[in-house]
């Protein structure tokens, strides 16, 4: 698990300002349309730094994490 | 299953007092946007240290990204943290509700020496107190 921690760090790492505000919204489960009419910034610049943050190598890690500490309930 | 979440601000001592402020209100504000997960408050301490206790370690890295993005999202400051993120079993008359940082036990103890063993460039690690408590080798 934590040389897919370490991997994912990396990636983390390299947030700017801009991507960490909308990773810190996408993390807490809102649409990109909700960070978009909270910051102003429009859904595609929204979506575009989603990309550059990584969020889609991200995400399924996130995701696995959660399910498998679900499992070992 | 539990977890904790041990940690430090990484690049605050060239804060201002002012910022410094900011960034503790950050750190303690996770136990406000995440209520059902973090039990009692985050435990500010030693200036840039932090603890948290988890009542569900499956929320444990969501919250640990998410601290880190509210940390860095401020153009201001900008700083980020080291996380160690532990699960296990944490003994709740172990559990000091007003200074998570005092609480004792092995949940606590195996989180405190993740992030002391966490070896640079690395800001993030994960270890458990149980054996065998996750599926995964």
């Amino acid at each position: 698990m934590n040389s897919a921690l370490h991997l994912l760090d990396v990636l983390v790492r390299r947030w700017s300002p801009h991507q960490a505000r909308t990773l810190a919204g996408t993390l807490l489960g809102k649409t990109q349309m909700e960070i978009s009419g909270e910051t102003g910034v429009t859904q595609s610049t929204i979506n575009k730094s989603l990309q550059t943050a990584f969020w889609p190598d991200i995400e399924p890690i996130l995701e696995e994490f959660e399910t498998l500490s679900l499992m070992g309930k | 299953m539990q977890a904790v979440l041990t940690g430090d601000v990484v690049g605050s001592s060239g804060l201002s007092p002012e910022d410094h402020r900011k960034v503790v209100h950050i750190v303690k504000s996770a136990a406000d946007v995440f209520p059902d997960a973090v039990v009692g408050s985050v435990d500010v301490y030693s200036g840039d240290s932090w603890q948290m206790l988890l009542s569900d370690c499956s929320m444990s890295l969501r919250i640990a990204l998410y601290l880190r993005a509210s940390l860095k999202r401020e153009k201001a400051f900008s700083v980020d943290s080291r996380v160690s993120i532990a699960w296990g079993e944490a003994d709740m008359k172990q559990v000091n509700m007003e200074r998570i940082s005092e609480s004792t036990g092995d949940l606590f103890t195996v989180s405190g020496r993740g992030l002391k063993t966490l070896k640079k460039p690395s800001l993030m690690g994960f270890s458990s107190s149980e054996k065998n408590c996750f599926p995964w080798p």
